[in-house]
């Protein structure tokens, strides 16, 4: 059974087709990544996978169930960071990471270990007593990946972990998502950083326009020239359908 | 404690906006209402205060107290109560958190009723603490005049403090709407003076924000003596629906 699966996924702004029929899934144990320009539609798919947007259409299935009437026990085992890192300014960083785990399903005691074996984890030590209003922007995106995996979720949606992580903080975010896959979970993770990607992903998806438009090989070299080959030849193939959909609009 | 009850406990303990509410709550009622009371009767009161103090010096100490607190603790608790749930529902949206209660085993109607059931219990702690610091200063200030009278008075008071607080819950489905407190902040704003033109129109008996407010003494001894129990049967019904719509309303939002 997959992690993740959506399926036929299209979700309307207006005039604008955020999702054209994507599909994508995620196996266990598997590092999924999918790079798209901005605009492709990752976050939306990702919004739609934990029902903070709904879809016009296409389903969304996470361990089998429907997202939207999925039982307690299955929403325990997903983590996701998606725009917004978890955290709330007033809370320090240890009372956000334990209160995130309880949130997850984990008892007090269970969550305040976690809290602290995370916050060693990913060297937060320092400001573990402090309110994560003052963090960086790093370190709060530390904080979020913290409050995640706190309660080892067999399916992490991650978008875009590593914008604002230091060369230190992506070392790390790539140790934690290779040893959760490498315990059997599966994580889906979408980012610019292509060779970041390349390094850690079983398997690559291109996404532009909505939909899933090739795939690329993962620990391939040139992998940016590559991505930007797949997007080209999907532009020109769909040239004349832009242009109807464009008079269709005027 | 549960999960959701902690988290709302956590942020709102720790929140500016329950540090002023709280001391506008506690603070305020007997301040106000005491303290007015035993400047209007002051022997060098005078001057233009002298005319606007002139209604506390009517009747015992005790009785203007009374009729004063009547008056305070309506407006306060609204207004008061009604910005704390504005925050604690808003926030979501203004400090961008909301994203994070999605697919959790904890649904975001859990995390409503926690909300509101933190905002119900610390809201009845404060206005009970309020009354019975006014009783304590009126008993200090002039103990001759605390009859049983004044006592129930003051009981009905807090009666009508707690219904008005119940009232403020419904705040949180404004700032659902409006996905933020800025929405609620108006309403809050806006009910309050619609609640005092049908009140000078006698309008108040079946309007929810009046009703507890005239019951308590707010519009005098006539207009209190008008309402009744159907009237204040009526104010808790709207505040159970209004809390219900706060509940739903949130459990149903998505960011778009």
């Amino acid at each position: 059974m997959s992690a993740l699966e959506l399926s036929d996924a299209v979700r309307t702004y207006g005039g604008l087709r955020a999702l054209d029929g994507l599909c994508l899934s995620v196996e266990p144990g598997e590092i999924h990544a999918i790079i798209g320009l901005n605009g492709a539609g990752k976050t939306t798919a990702m919004k739609a996978m934990v029902g903070q947007t709904a879809l016009d259409e296409g389903t969304v299935r996470i361990f089998g169930e429907d997202v939207a009437h999925a039982a307690p026990t299955t929403l325990a085992r997903v983590g996701f960071a998606i725009d917004q890192p978890f955290g709330y300014p007033e809370l320090t960083v240890r009372a956000n990471i334990v209160l995130a785990a309880r949130l997850h399903g984990l008892d007090r005691a269970d969550a305040e270990a976690a809290a602290s074996s995370w916050i060693a984890r990913l060297e937060l030590g320092r400001w573990a007593g402090r309110g994560a209003r003052g963090l960086s922007l790093g370190n709060r995106q530390r904080l979020g990946l913290a409050c995640i995996a706190a309660h080892a979720p067999d399916l992490l949606i991650l978008d875009e972990p590593t914008n604002a992580l230091d060369p230190a903080g992506v070392l790390l975010l790539r140790d934690v998502l290779v040893a959760a896959a490498a315990r059997g979970a599966g994580v889906l993770v979408s980012s610019h950083h292509l060779d970041e990607v390349s390094r850690m992903a079983h398997r690559i998806t291109v996404v532009h326009a909505g939909r899933v438009v090739g795939t690329l090989q993962p620990g391939q070299t040139d992998l940016e020239h590559r991505f930007f080959e797949v997007v080209r030849a999907w532009d020109a193939d769909h040239r004349d359908d832009a242009r109807v959909r464009a008079e269709a609009h005027a | 404690m549960s999960a959701a009850w902690a988290l709302q406990v956590a942020t709102f303990s720790r929140s500016l906006t329950a540090r002023l509410t709280t001391v506008l709550l506690v603070a305020f009622p007997p301040l106000m209402s005491v303290g007015m009371v035993m400047i209007a009767r002051a022997a060098d009161a005078a001057g233009p205060a002298a005319a606007k103090l002139a209604p506390y010096r009517d009747g015992t100490i005790g009785e203007a107290v009374t009729a004063l607190s009547g008056q305070v603790v309506s407006v306060v608790a609204l207004i008061g109560v009604g910005f704390a749930v504005a925050w604690l529902v808003g926030r979501e949206w203004a400090d961008r958190t909301l994203g994070s209660l999605f697919a959790l085993p904890v649904t975001r109607g859990q995390i409503a009723r926690a909300k509101l059931l933190v905002i119900a219990a610390w809201s009845a702690a404060c206005i009970t603490l309020a009354m019975a610091l006014t009783a304590g200063a009126l008993a200090l200030a002039d103990p001759g005049s605390f009859t049983g009278a004044v006592a129930g008075q003051l009981a009905r008071v807090w009666v009508a403090g707690l219904l008005m607080a119940a009232l403020a819950l419904g705040f949180g489905w404004v700032a659902v709407r409006f996905r933020g407190y800025l929405g609620a902040a108006g309403a809050i704003i806006a009910v309050t003076a619609a609640s005092q033109i049908l009140a000078m129109l006698g309008l108040g008996a079946w309007v929810p924000y009046i009703a507890p407010a005239m019951w308590a003494g707010a519009g005098g001894p006539a207009e209190a003596a008008a309402i009744g129990p159907a009237s204040l049967l009526a104010a808790a019904a709207f505040a159970g629906l209004a809390a219900w719509a706060s509940v739903r309303a949130f459990a149903r939002t998505r960011l778009g």
